[in-house]
């Protein structure tokens, strides 16, 4: 099976502020950011599966061409910092997105 | 002025290589700018008021900015504090004056505070102005309510621009400030000198964080230039270069959305933005600036959530391992038993496994633990220190000691990590103001006082 950590360069996360997640996943081709957008790859069912999100958890996708990436925004389930949430700066949340088929 | 030269810095206490400085010094900067406040650390530091970095690396990484302002005799504009709150900014500048008093230097500055009085605020609820919560999310009052207010430890407002223009034309050698827009500290002198708001805002965002913006990536220093038409950007490390995917990328960095920035009083889009390589740097353009009403600044707090006891225990052994959902629960459901119900009693015990599920919590979809080892911690918050400690203490007694079906191991179940077993957190907290203030006046909630550092030179 192949994988989006196959065809992605980078995929990272990062808190946007205490009550969002944010996850960037860049590729290095126009060829590679075109396949995966144009085939709607990263979309509201695929993401809510990899994650088990919750209604309204899903902020959005956005797509910004001039750098070949893909944004996928989520409301953190538990804010930085409270009680239950052990990733301060939300670096780790993009673990799921690896292992996502792109076949 | 043409064009403004600008040298990004930061002022956490991130210390600078002192050759990539001398290079940038050579550049010629107009003015040094750097951000020193960020919600990225937590709530901790806003409850506490004390900064993210220690003493002595605030002290270095300030020297370095603040001697290369002087020694160019340009201004520099700063945020300090790591939260900003009034208490962090103060104990900052008793930093700055140490390192005033080692180089024997004077200048005049303004200090900008960011916090945002708690009377001043509830007029504003009392004159009926609504303060929606900038995120919706159920851990946010939809609306500021009057017991937020009461419960945060220090409300601080995030300043755009506005406050530091104002400064920096009552003719100052520098300005501190406490919380910070940190676009908006960029901005503040090409906005004084006629550049369009776009291209100002478009170049705050790509210095702002220095050479996290190059590539490679890092902790280091950045110079830009701006005009009327765009901006340049380039690392003085000649190791680093800024290509248009390393700025377009940047600018995706932990925002929500990519290319639309919302900023105080309006929106920056940076979707049409041309990006042109010139030798290791890039030049921008096209970036645009859509204002929208109400001006409106963030306004963040915290506030106490109890306090904390933590125990670090590693679990080796496979019968353990494949039982541990069972042990946990039984332990919990034991000192539910033995002292009450955590919301009555006022505690929260929690496992968090390491190995299985820790990292993501809710969100892991492979909750099967797969290694040989998992690290246990146990995470206890109460409503005093004493009963964290009462409450950890017999989670890690059980764990230790109890019976599990299989057991082999008599002696003792996990490898406790450290003595003393468990650690005092101490006074923990959780972010609760994250909202939107209406403004006619930017300005408005935050106090500017002009200082004098050095005041008389030693003979």
């Amino acid at each position: 099976m192949k994988t989006l950590s196959q065809v992605a360069k980078v995929i990272r996360s990062k808190n946007a502020g205490p009550f969002m997640t944010t996850i960037d996943i860049m590729f290095a081709t126009e060829r590679e950011y075109q396949d995966i957008r144009d085939r709607n790859i990263i979309n509201e069912d695929s993401v809510t599966e990899l994650y088990g999100l919750r209604k309204g958890e899903l902020v959005g996708i956005f797509y910004a061409d001039l750098c070949m990436s893909i944004k996928v925004t989520l409301i953190s389930r538990i804010p930085s910092g409270d009680f239950g949430n052990v990733d301060i700066y939300g670096a780790q949340q993009y673990i799921p997105f690896l292992g996502l088929s792109v076949e | 002025m043409n064009s403004i030269k600008t040298l990004a810095g930061l002022s956490f206490g991130y210390i600078f290589d002192p050759e990539v400085m001398e290079s940038a010094i050579a550049m010629r900067p107009d003015v040094i700018v750097a951000q020193g406040t960020s919600s990225d650390s937590g709530p901790s530091y806003y409850g506490t008021g004390k900064p993210h970095f220690p003493r002595e690396n605030i002290f270095r990484g300030l020297e370095s900015l603040i001697l290369a302002a002087r020694r160019l005799d340009i201004p520099f504009v700063m945020s300090l504090g790591s939260s900003g709150t009034e208490k962090s900014l103060d104990y900052v500048l008793t930093i700055v004056d140490d390192i005033v008093e080692k180089h024997q230097l004077q200048f005049k500055a303004a200090v900008i505070s960011g916090e945002v009085s708690k009377d001043y605020l509830r007029d504003k609820l009392r004159a009926g102005v609504a303060i929606p919560s900038l995120v919706k999310t159920p851990a946010l009052s939809r609306l500021l309510t009057s017991k937020d207010i009461d419960s945060a430890m220090s409300i601080v407002g995030q300043m755009g621009p506005e406050p530091v223009i104002e400064a920096l034309k009552s003719g100052v050698d520098g300005v501190f400030t406490g919380r910070a827009l940190d676009s908006g500290l960029f901005m503040a002198l090409p906005m004084m000198n006629g550049i369009d708001k776009g291209i100002a805002a478009h170049f705050g965002m790509v210095m702002a964080c220095g050479a996290m913006a190059a590539v490679p990536g890092g902790i280091d220093l950045l110079s830009g230039e701006i005009d009327k038409k765009g901006f340049f950007v380039i690392p003085p490390n000649p190791a680093r270069q800024c290509t248009p995917m390393s700025l377009a990328a940047h600018t995706l960095y932990e925002q929500p959305d990519a290319g639309i920035e919302y900023l105080p009083g309006g929106l920056l889009d940076t979707t049409k933005a041309v990006y042109t390589q010139q030798g290791r740097g890039t030049r921008v353009t096209g970036s645009v600036w859509e204002s929208h009403d109400p001006y409106t600044v963030k306004l963040e707090a915290a506030v106490s959530r109890g306090f904390r006891t933590i125990c670090l225990a590693g679990v080796r052994d496979p019968v353990l391992l494949g039982c541990l959902d069972g042990v946990l629960e039984k332990i919990r459901a034991s000192i539910e038993r033995q002292i009450g119900l955590p919301a009555e009693i006022g505690y929260q015990l929690d496992f968090r496994v390491y190995g299985r599920d820790a990292v993501m919590g809710g969100w892991e979809q492979n909750r099967s633990i797969e290694g040989h080892e998992v690290g246990v911690l146990i995470d206890v918050v109460a409503t005093t220190q004493e009963k964290a400690n009462y409450v950890c203490s017999m989670a890690r007694g059980d764990l230790h000691m109890n019976d599990y079906p299989g057991r082999k191991s008599t002696a003792g179940n996990v490898a406790l990590a450290f003595s003393p077993s468990e650690v005092e957190m101490g006074e923990t907290f959780g972010f609760h103001i994250w909202h939107l203030l209406p403004l006619d006046n930017p300005s408005e909630p935050f106090r500017t006082r002009i200082r004098e550092f050095g005041g008389r030179r030693k003979a």
